[in-house]
């Protein structure tokens, strides 16, 4: 299946609520009811009231009380949904409900067999953002009518840096996507964005004669602006950390806790090689190597983790910002790598978690490619 | 047990433990010294010091923690012993982690020399890295002296009622007393470090002992502790108590990456064993209602927690980088003491006193086993 086309996409409005969120909430509720699917994956308010976790589940309750769109992130979906079919996905038709960067890496994992997308139904929707988890836990009532707020401004500085140059936060591969920018209040278009789409459109018969004019022109608007918001940050970033010396600079505080890995979703390695034995030095070496420089940071090789990582999953990056939400010291590590992997996946005209076809560049990389990039590479030499 | 002797110096604390880094450093006491160092972003890390210039940007009792420090220490001797004197700055509670990783022999004492102070706790990290190095010192020394809790350090700091180190070699005294900038009170344990002190020209007092703020502050961390558990559901939670803290856990284990007991080199919660094959039918989710994913991590906090919950030496690294701020620290705290009493065991107390896990008898707690 190669990527919707926001042209020729057609969709059914959904039966009007009082929010948006509602309306979702009734669509799953008929859908279990229609038999059309059997469980919904939706996040949830947490025991305490505080966050949000994915639930999966029949039960109308549970249903009814989730909140498909939820002001924070504090986990990708991708990783929720690598815990559940990484190994096969079983029996069960479930609808999964995410926001467009969760369903982007969902997808990169199914192309690196962590997901098994059969039997699954990905629902996507125009995603406003999501809100700080620092700002989240500082104060909730402000964050809330900060979200709250985004629909009238939708380029907000409450919002996380990543989400602020985020040029893909409508459709993208999911199998349905609910459309509502440019949209009345509390309205949301259903759009069929793939076969499967189509079918389940077809099963709780509803009909894709909605007009969508007005929501393309605003997802077009959108997408050309927030472009343009990606080429400066980008800008002010090759700025402030390009080369070997503003990287180490941009990385220096960090504490090596490894969280920007464990919640990255294309971060799949179960044992990394920055975890294993092979990166203990003797105190001989560490006291050499400290006597070399005059000091040696403690623990060593920070810098070079986040280049290791760097290398091997920034051009599936698919800017989620789980990484950078999650960091307790507030490094732009998703800023970096977006730039990075934008960059690298560029040149292989890769678009991660866009095209469920294309290849992962590693996978299908020849020796003999890419020879003007190792040419420019003398010619600097030179 | 080693004597102890006291000095006085005309110096802050600050002023002090620089000058006397430096003069080990110089003298060839030591090969080099481990401590936090500033950077020009006010990032703080810590560093393995072999050139006294750069001792320049060494903020030793900054009030941060970008890692357990004992957690570091064992990393630089994992492998064996320092083959040289190498002088370590650490916090109490890093100190104690120390001591417990050198009884797990991920670690060796030999050859350290360890000087630590009584703490008046660390920031969140989040609020060190917002704010300017000076400011944070600043307010720091302003708290120390007031010797109440009423600070913005890390609550597992406020709660602390063991801020005056255990088996340090060197230990400064600057929780609670005043003038921090113009004087500072040093214990020094045993004939070496006696004369190293006196080689630094700090001289011994003749009747010197510890202040009486000590227990002040005992005191008042003894109430915040109370207080700070009367309000969370940790004294006997059951299962509805821990779903409560534990419920929002998004499985980063940055809680177990951090923590300097917790040292498998693979655990078992990264292992195919902990992953789930599909299970799930129609009947299962409707006996079950919902499933929260990913699955397991309540039990991976009570795998941990069976694992090294007895050991945990109260640092709150755990809490300080949770992404979703769930207090592991104070919950982990809560259960091992109360492991640990069974056992009149203390970590970090005493070197040569296992943990509860090596020694246990299977004769043990049969009140416990009927």
């Amino acid at each position: 299946m190669s990527m919707p086309d926001l042209e020729q996409v057609a969709g059914a409005m959904l039966p009007e609520a009082e929010t948006v969120n509602d309306s979702i909430r009734d669509l799953f509720l008929k859908a279990i009811e229609n038999d059309s699917i059997d469980a919904i994956l939706i996040p949830h308010e947490t025991p305490d009231g505080d966050s949000f976790a994915y639930i999966l589940a029949r039960d109308v309750e549970m249903i009814k009380t989730g909140v498909p769109l939820p002001p924070i992130m504090p986990i990708s979906g991708g990783r929720v949904l690598m815990s559940l079919c990484k190994n096969g996905g079983g029996t069960l038709r479930i609808a999964a409900i995410m926001r467009p960067c969760e369903i982007r890496s969902a997808i990169e994992l199914s192309k690196l067999r962590q997901v098994d997308l059969e039997h699954l139904l990905l629902i996507t929707m125009d995603c406003p953002g999501a809100i700080p988890l620092s700002s989240w836990f500082a104060d909730q009532t402000t964050a809330r009518e900060r979200f709250d707020a985004l629909d009238e401004n939708p380029d907000n500085e409450h919002l996380r840096p990543i989400c602020r140059i985020c040029d893909n936060a409508d459709i993208t591969n999911s199998d349905l996507h609910i459309g509502t920018r440019g949209l009345q209040a509390g309205s949301a278009s259903l759009i069929a964005c793939s076969e499967q789409g189509e079918q389940f459109l077809e099963s709780m018969g509803m009909n894709a004669t909605a007009d969508l004019k007005s929501w393309r022109g605003k997802t077009r608007e959108l997408k050309s602006d927030r472009i343009e918001k990606r080429k400066i940050k980008f800008a002010e970033l090759r700025e402030d950390y390009a080369g070997i010396n503003g990287l180490s600079n941009a990385l220096r505080g960090c504490i090596g806790c490894r969280i920007c890995r464990d919640v990255c979703p294309l971060c799949i390695c179960r044992e990394c090689y920055f975890d294993c034995l092979t990166i203990q030095r003797t105190p001989e070496e560490y006291l050499r190597r400290a006597d070399e420089a005059g000091f040696l940071r403690f623990p060593p090789g920070n810098a070079l983790f986040h280049i290791g990582r760097m290398t091997h999953m920034s051009f599936q990056c698919v800017s989620c910002g789980a990484c950078e939400d999650a960091c307790p010291v507030g490094l732009p590590v998703a800023q970096l790598f977006s730039m990075v992997g934008e960059e690298t996946s560029s040149v292989f005209e890769y678009l991660p978690g866009m095209d469920r076809e294309a290849e992962i560049p590693l996978n299908t990389y020849r020796e003999n490619e890419l020879e003007e990039l190792d040419g420019s590479r003398e010619e600097v030499a030179s | 047990m080693a004597q102890h002797t006291f000095a006085h110096i005309n110096k802050g604390y600050d002023e002090t433990i620089t000058f006397l880094l430096k003069h080990m450093l110089d003298t060839g006491r030591v090969e080099a010294v481990f401590c936090l160092v500033r950077g020009e972003d006010n990032s703080v890390s810590y560093s393995l010091i072999s050139d006294a210039d750069q001792l320049e940007n060494a903020v030793p009792f900054f009030p941060a923690m970008p890692g357990n420090a004992g957690k570091a220490l064992s990393r630089f001797t994992m492998k064996g012993a320092s083959p040289a004197p190498v002088a370590a700055v650490l916090r109490p509670c890093e100190l104690r982690a120390f001591v417990e990783i050198v009884k797990r022999e991920q670690g060796s004492r030999e050859n350290m020399i360890l000087i630590s102070s009584t703490c008046g706790g660390v920031y969140p990290l989040r609020d060190v890295t917002e704010n300017d190095n000076e400011d944070v010192i600043r307010k720091y020394n302003g708290n120390l002296s007031a010797r109440t809790t009423e600070s913005m350090t890390r609550d597992a700091c406020r709660i602390c009622e063991k801020f005056e180190p255990v088996g340090a070699d060197i230990t400064f005294y600057i929780a609670g007393k005043t003038e921090l900038e113009s004087s500072c009170q040093i214990m020094v344990s045993g004939e070496n470090m006696k004369e190293i002190a006196s080689a630094a020209g700090f001289t011994a007092d003749g009747d010197g002992k510890k202040g009486e703020e000590i227990e002040e502050i005992r005191k008042n961390r003894h109430i915040t502790r109370e207080q700070y558990y009367s309000t969370q559901p940790m004294d006997q939670p059951g299962v509805e108590g821990l779903m409560e803290i534990l419920g929002k856990c998004v499985g980063c284990r940055g809680c177990s990456n951090v923590c300097p007991i917790c040292y498998c080199e693979t655990c078992f919660f990264r292992t195919a064993k902990a992953e789930h094959t599909n299970f799930l039918s129609i009947k299962e989710i409707e006996k079950r209602g919902a499933i929260k994913l990913p699955p397991l991590l309540t039990l991976f906090h009570l795998g941990r927690m069976t694992h090294m919950a007895h050991s945990c030496v109260g640092c709150g690294m755990c809490s300080d980088v949770c992404p979703v701020r769930i207090p592991v620290g104070p919950l982990f705290q809560k259960v091992g003491e109360a492991a640990d009493l069974l056992f009149d065991y203390e970590p970090g107390r005493n070197i040569e006193e296992l943990p509860p896990l090596s020694t246990f008898q299977i004769e043990e707690l049969e009140t416990y086993g009927e």
